[in-house]
């Protein structure tokens, strides 16, 4: 009897779970009551958390649900418990610019700490609303100061004229690439080098080479690469292999690493004490499992070929 | 002559008593070599390491009778003392047995002296005049020295409004939508021309802060905030007086939290409060 009441009863809770959409059922208001009291704390029930909301929106206080309180983004949870905390008219002061007015020690701490906990918990069978919140802590002294923005971190008019001022600087930047002068270069600018090893694309190759290596972009650069091709392209490729060997001469011919005259490299030596100890455990021709791996290791003894042929006989093991 | 031998002698119980019953101060022995000094050391290792040259006085009194002593400790230097280098921090630990030594007052403090009587709890402290008494843990300061309740009387319906405003236009929306929300005030409670409001009710007092309180000065014909603050529970005026204005006391979660006239307006003096529990 007890077995059949189980049994309708997950199927049921399954199916409110299911099918609640938007509108939570009951069970999982009760679960998200819970949350809220576990997260923050505060141990209050439904209908006063539904005065405390119906408070909040008494007072217009409500409009600040998806702003920025430091870098907590407020949602329904968050102000209900910041309303809990020190109350819903000084919550409104506060996210108002008004400060908060405590005689308490920490109260600044503790109730962000308690707003930051809730927010993110679904109460929307009590508020009717809901709105993802949360984020990173606000700083106490932010709090304090009653640092807030109604609609979001940034003023409208600011970030407007943030995003104008981004879209003109992007379209500078395309123009400036699409532009003959000064953007990417054309494959018609090069097909007429005269003196060059080659045309167009294939021209390119040497100078490619060497730019890339260089970690430069041959492919956008001012000025245009079909006015400098041909100089470039007579000098560099003519003049890389003697820098190439002046380069290497200037560390003396490769004596570097002719090091024998000064003492050599000689790890042990250079380095001290602690290389001068090395152990002989080194598996090699010649030395046995007892030099290599202690007398431990050698001292096993091999079963016989009979005992294994006893081991893997299957039928053995299952008789 | 008999009776007036009987008299005398009653005199002599009497006054006898008196002394008994008065605080014992504390003697600190500011030896490096102390006992006493070692444990504090390791206890406020971080905070001494921070204040070089810091004068460690202590003292040991078995404020519980449990046969164990506990360790009274006074910090002297620039960094643990008032201007006047006589209200130093002070702290008082106690032994337990699973967790060591604990610090069960933490407060600057001038005057140490210890009531002698012990009824089955830490004897009651006396620190610069104010009475501290053994709570579930530690020491709790007794608020009833601190000075005297307001005495508030309930703002007429018909003023509600004007009260609410000292509040914000949130309180004054709440107070004329049936959400419970009531005022209470006190005139010249603090000082002449001076209003003392406190505003309850369920959704605008908070349990990390309590209820929002107001004190409003006559600036012309109108009012204006000197203080906007809470309190958990008891708001008290003391003795102490600053530019015209008393010291307002107002209950805070730990103890009390003390507000001093400052030429404009009220601000924090002193806290009295007990140490944070674990």
């Amino acid at each position: 009897m007890r077995l059949s009441a189980r049994m309708i009863a997950i199927p049921a809770l399954v199916a409110a779970t299911f099918f609640a959409g938007t509108a939570p059922s009951s069970a999982e208001g009760t679960l998200s009551l819970a949350a809220f009291r576990r997260e923050t704390g505060i141990n209050a029930d439904a209908s006063t958390i539904q005065q405390a909301w119906s408070s909040l929106q008494a007072m217009g206080t409500t409009k600040y649900v998806g702003g920025m309180l430091g870098g907590l983004k407020l949602d329904e949870s968050s102000l209900i418990a910041g309303a809990l905390s020190i109350g819903a008219s000084e919550l409104d002061n506060l996210l108002g610019g008004g400060g908060l007015a405590s005689s308490v020690t920490g109260a600044g701490s503790e109730v962000l700490g308690r707003m930051t906990s809730a927010s993110g918990i679904n109460l929307s069978y009590l508020t009717g609303s809901f709105t993802a919140g949360g984020g990173g802590a606000a700083s106490t002294s932010s709090m304090l100061s009653g640092a807030s923005s109604g609609t979001g971190a940034c003023d409208t008019s600011v970030a407007s004229a943030l995003a104008s001022g981004g879209q003109a600087h992007v379209e500078k930047i395309v123009n400036a690439a699409m532009s003959g002068e000064y953007g990417f270069s054309k494959i018609s600018d090069l097909s007429n080098n005269s003196g060059g090893g080659g045309s167009g694309f294939a021209s390119l190759g040497c100078l490619d080479k060497l730019f890339q290596n260089a970690g430069s972009d041959i492919m956008f650069k001012p000025p245009s690469l079909g006015s400098l091709t041909n100089s470039l392209q007579n000098w560099v490729c003519g003049q890389s292999k003697s820098v190439s060997e002046q380069v290497a001469g200037a560390f003396g011919g490769g004596e570097i690493f002719q090091t024998a005259s000064l003492g050599g490299f000689f790890p042990s030596k250079t380095f001290g004490e602690a290389n001068d100890g090395n152990p002989s455990k080194a598996p090699g021709i010649g030395q046995d499992p007892a030099t290599t791996f202690g007398g431990a290791f050698a001292a096993f003894d091999s079963p016989s070929q009979d005992q294994i042929s006893k081991s893997a006989n299957i039928m053995n093991l299952y008789k | 002559m008999k009776s007036a031998a009987l008299l005398a002698f009653a005199t002599l119980l009497a006054s006898s008593a008196a002394a008994l019953a008065a605080p014992a101060p504390v003697a600190f022995d500011p030896s490096p070599d102390a006992a006493a000094r070692r444990i504090v050391n390791v206890v406020f290792a971080e905070y001494l390491q921070q204040r070089v040259g810091v004068n460690v006085e202590t003292a040991v009194i078995d404020l519980d009778s449990d046969g164990t002593g506990e360790i009274l400790a006074r910090f002297v230097h620039t960094g643990s003392c008032l201007a006047d280098m006589k209200t130093c921090r002070t702290v008082v630990l106690e032994h337990r047995n699973r967790q060591g030594w604990k610090i069960v007052y933490d407060q600057p403090t001038a005057a140490v002296a210890f009531e002698k009587e012990n009824q089955g709890v830490p004897s009651p402290l006396v620190m610069d005049g104010l009475t501290w008494k053994w709570g579930a843990s530690r020491y709790e300061p007794d608020g009833n020295t601190l000075g005297k309740d307001v005495a508030f009387s309930d703002v007429p319906s018909a003023s509600v409004d004007s009260y609410a405003v000292a509040f914000g236009e949130g309180a004054r929306k709440l107070a004329a939508g049936g959400y419970g929300v009531k005022f209470r005030y006190s005139g010249d409670a603090v000082g002449k021309d001076t209003l003392v409001v406190s505003m309850n009710g369920k959704v605008v007092c908070g349990d990390v802060t309590g209820c929002p309180v107001r004190i409003l000065a006559k600036d012309g014909k109108t009012w204006k905030p000197v203080l906007s603050t809470s309190s958990k529970g008891r708001i008290a005026v003391s003795d102490t007086v600053r530019g015209g204005y008393h010291d307002v006391v107002m209950q805070t979660g730990l103890g009390y939290a003390v507000y001093g006239w400052n030429g404009n307006g009220y601000s924090i003096a002193k806290r009295v409060e007990a140490v944070k529990g674990e």
